[in-house]
């Protein structure tokens, strides 16, 4: 059980010391991988346990990118990385109330519908009260203040999930994915859990969403809102095996070094390995690359 | 007779399912520590009953009380926190958890509060003796014998540690001496750790000589209510279900 | 008040034609989930892919688009026919559940949907091509309606009803529709799945590669243009309920309707943000589709 987490921890502390040892490149490649550490790491907490497949992680990344947009300009750094989980966790848990009776793919089609409704509703409300659909960040913090603030994110992503594994509203999480009625009619009130994990898991995303803000200078829905956000959460957490912790992390740094080299020359061939390997992990490695640790570690015993 | 305040207290319950009414104004109190069997034929209503008593479904008209409380409408996860617990006909464990695991999930749930039942064990692995699955603990769920996924539900209702306890055809599929040890281990539950049970079963002979009441569905109606040397001989019943009279050894 | 009568019925006649081109924009991908459980959200990229291939045919031999549609569909549900049997079938021998199979089927349709879209954009750049049209605007008596518009509407109600026909009257088509209801209901009726599946996977991309055919008769195409109408198609079965044929036909029409009249009354730029409102509100509260009992 510790072995899993011990590759998490090492890397957790050399990402702490890399502002110290790496260029500015790497420095920035590292925070793409950090996003999505936190991304996938809080989608599996609840998505993962409970099988209800969410794409709108774009929705809170882009709530919380809005808030930092909005009050970076007077409010504290930290208030406004808070500011943003905030906002996103009361979307998640007013929308969570009418959405989390559907299951399946209803309720996955449902929430990338509603990712979608935002980024529109957003585009034409800014429309309408502030005359241009974009933002612009005139005073952003320093890039280690943002390298740092996501590290942190991204660590507390990690250690919320290692916690709520090990806690009763884990246990009920896991029920759920594995029989919500039965786990319904043994005590759990499975309508508060799930509308609580949904919460937590859009509060990570909201935070996260506003310390990236700061790295787009302007702040448009397109970009922010970006339903590839959702996406390649769902497909770095399903490729890692969303039932695991280790998983997630591992997949999204796999992810975000690739992405990085391959995305830039060659965009198309990028997305087009993409879906090869979503495809291939799908057929051939239905529990993701903790499947696969997992059948090792038994062939090896 | 006044409204009786202890056990539960079904009023004129009725259950529709489009046009098709699966449970029809259906009265009845089940008084604490009472051992009663439900039957009725094919499509009776009897699951569709026990999905109103646990609250899994809403009744379309109809009072439901626990204790002198009103649960009509209210979500399973209250019903089984006011000590009601139940299997499901075909077994629903956590396939991926242990044996060890389904059975701990129920007792951190419902089985966690104040006003449980004392007398059903809180240690899981008492539970596990209880219904005889101890050497299984650490087995994954779905690997077991149905047989024994039988005995694993009824482990894990018992876990919410309640005080009324529904079957549903908990027999069904078994062999003849693995019948006789289930129906003593409901016996069990009555006797030793004080619950009321509740048991549908198809076979009428097992349940008549297990009860000491016997309620009677068909086509969602009460039609039946009383002790089975009573039951077996009236005239509805054994037009509906039974087709001819049988004797029930005292 | 007479022209302001007149704008309306233009308003509504051409939601009803742009809504009946939406109904077999879904129709394929509604058989596809509604029998097999696969939602092929790379739907749309099919039909991307069938506008460009009636593109390039009648660019390159110089034929009208209608009668290459026929081809399309062909080369389309073959492609399908081929997929299923590759990526899906392998998919349900494995999954261990029904519900383990949906959710893998949509990360894979996923996939297929980078492929192609991708793959297009290598194959063809990100330019828009082709159309212009080829008919003259047709009277219906005081109203003035795109030929081409008209006539693809045409086609694609004709195709509908041929798809509602094909499954009350044709053995192969009530397995179908058995299926839908219940899985065992197939064996009863003695057709082999191993069969159908990959047929009506097949349709589906056929009717897919169909709708982009029509489609690239009056519009512009890209690469890009296939996921709007995967969400289109998304829409269009909520509105009439996930695996009803007749229900997308209906919900089509009705979503071409909405969403001309919303716009007429409010504005061009929020058509997205009204479909998508549309769409949320309906799965919320009927999620069975608004004719559901
Ligand atoms: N969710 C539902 N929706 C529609 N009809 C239902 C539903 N559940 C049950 N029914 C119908 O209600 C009737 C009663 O069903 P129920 O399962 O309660 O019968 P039963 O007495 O438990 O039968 P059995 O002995 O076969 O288990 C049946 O006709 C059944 O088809
Ligand atoms: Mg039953």
């Amino acid at each position: 059980m510790m072995r899993a987490y011990a590759p998490v921890a090492v890397a957790g502390v050399a990402a702490a010391l890399l502002p110290g040892l790496g260029s500015p490149y790497v420095l920035s490649l590292t925070l793409t991988c950090l996003m999505y550490v936190a991304l996938a790491t809080s989608w599996s907490m609840f998505s993962g346990a409970t099988g209800y497949i969410s794409f709108g992680t774009a929705a809170f990344f882009g709530l919380g990118a809005y808030v930092c947009a909005w009050t970076l300009d007077w409010l504290p750094w930290p208030v406004v990385i808070l500011g943003g989980a905030a906002l996103a966790a009361a979307f998640a848990a007013g929308t969570g109330g009418m959405i989390l009776h559907l299951r399946g793919t209803y309720f996955a089609v449902l929430t990338f519908g509603l990712a979608e409704l935002v980024r529109h509703a957003m585009t034409y409300g800014e429309k309408q009260y502030a005359g241009t659909v974009g933002r612009m960040l005139t005073e952003v913090p320093s890039d280690l203040v943002v390298y740092y603030t996501v590290l942190a994110l991204a660590v507390a992503a990690v250690a919320i999930a290692v916690a709520v594994r090990r806690s009763r509203f884990g246990l009920a999480l896991a029920g759920i994915g594995a029989d919500e009625q039965r786990a319904e009619t043994l005590g759990v009130p499975t309508r508060r859990i799930k509308i609580a994990g949904f919460t937590l898991a859009a509060a990570v995303a909201g935070g996260i969403g506003a310390a990236m803000a700061v790295r787009w200078t302007y702040i448009e829905p397109l970009a922010v809102f970006n339903p590839f956000i959702g996406l390649q959460t769902v497909l770095i957490a399903m490729i890692g095996g969303a039932g695991s912790i280790a998983g997630p992390v591992v997949a999204a740094i796999l992810f975000s070094l690739i992405a990085e080299y391959l995305r830039l020359q060659f965009p198309y061939a990028y997305m087009i390995a993409l879906g090869l390997l979503l495809i291939l992990s799908m057929l051939y490695l239905p529990n993701g690359l903790a499947g696969l640790w997992r059948r090792a570690g038994r062939v090896n015993r | 007779m006044t409204a009786p305040s202890q056990g539960l207290v079904a009023e004129r319950v009725t259950v529709r399912f489009g046009g098709l009414t699966a449970v029809s104004n259906v009265s009845l109190w089940i008084r604490p520590g009472e051992l009663v069997g439900l039957i009725g034929p094919n499509g009776a209503g009897k699951t569709t009953f026990f999905n109103i008593l646990s609250g899994t479904i809403a009744p379309t008209s109809g009072t439901l009380r626990i204790d002198g409380r009103e649960f009509a409408g209210r979500r399973p996860d209250h019903f089984a926190r006011a000590g009601i617990a139940r299997t499901f006909q075909t077994p629903r464990v956590f396939g991926p958890m242990t044996v060890a695991e389904n059975v701990r999930f129920g007792r951190a749930f419902a089985g966690r509060r104040a006003d449980h039942n004392p007398q059903v064990p809180g240690e899981v692995d008492d539970l596990l003796a209880f219904v005889g699955l101890r050497d299984d603990a650490e087995v994954e769920a779905a690997a077991i014998t149905p047989a024994r996924q039988r005995l694993l539900e009824i482990a894990m209702a018992l876990s919410t540690r309640p005080r009324l306890l529904l079957l549903d055809e908990v027999a069904a599929g078994l062999t003849e001496a693995e019948v006789q040890r289930m129906a003593e281990l409901i016996r069990r539950c009555r006797d030793e750790l004080g619950l009321a049970v509740v048991w549908i079963e198809h076979a009428v002979g097992v349940i008549m000589r297990a009860v000491e009441r016997v309620i009677v569905l068909h086509h969602g109606e009460l039609i039946a209510d009383g002790p089975p040397g009573e039951v077996v001989r009236d005239a509805a019943v054994v037009e509906a279900y039974l087709g001819a009279p049988m004797e029930v050894a005292p | 008040m007479a022209p302001m009568l007149e704008a309306w019925a233009n308003v509504i006649v051409s939601g009803l034609i742009i809504g009946g081109i939406y109904a077999v924009v879904a129709v394929g991908l509604n058989l596809q989930y509604g029998l097999m459980r696969i939602l092929n959200v790379a739907h749309g990229e099919f039909l991307m892919v069938g506008a460009y291939l009636t593109f390039w045919g009648t660019t390159l031999i110089g034929t009208s688009p209608h009668l290459l549609m026929p081809a399309v569909f062909v080369v389309l549900a073959v492609t399908g026919f081929a997929l299923h049997a590759v990526l899906f079938r392998p998919l349900a021998r494995v999954a261990p559940n029904p519900e383990v199979f949906e959710a893998r089927g949509l990360i894979v349709s996923f996939g297929l949907m980078f492929i192609v879209q991708n793959a297009a954009l290598l194959a063809w750049d990100a330019d828009l091509r082709g159309g212009q049209g080829s008919l003259e605007a047709v009277r219906l008596g005081t109203l003035v309606v795109n030929g081409d518009k008209l006539l693809a509407c045409a086609i694609a109600l004709a195709v509908g009803g041929a798809m509602i026909l094909w499954l009350r009257l044709t053995l192969v088509g009530k397995a179908v529709r058995a299926l839908m209801q219940s899985p065992v209901g197939a064996t009863l009726v003695g057709i082999d799945v191993r069969v159908l599946h990959p047929l009506v996977f097949g349709v589906g991309l056929g009717l897919a590669g169909l709708a982009g055919a029509l489609i690239s008769t009056f519009y512009t195409i890209s690469p890009s243009i296939g996921q709007p109408y995967t969400v289109t198609a998304l829409i269009v079965i909520t509105l009439g309920g996930f695996g009803s044929v007749s229900g997308s036909l209906i919900g089509g029409v009705l979503l071409g309707v909405i969403e001309a009249v919303g716009v007429e009354l409010t504005s061009p730029s929020l058509k997205m943000l009204l479909s998508y409102l549309v769409f949320v509100a309906v799965l919320i509260a009927r999620p069975n589709g608004l004719f559901a009992r």
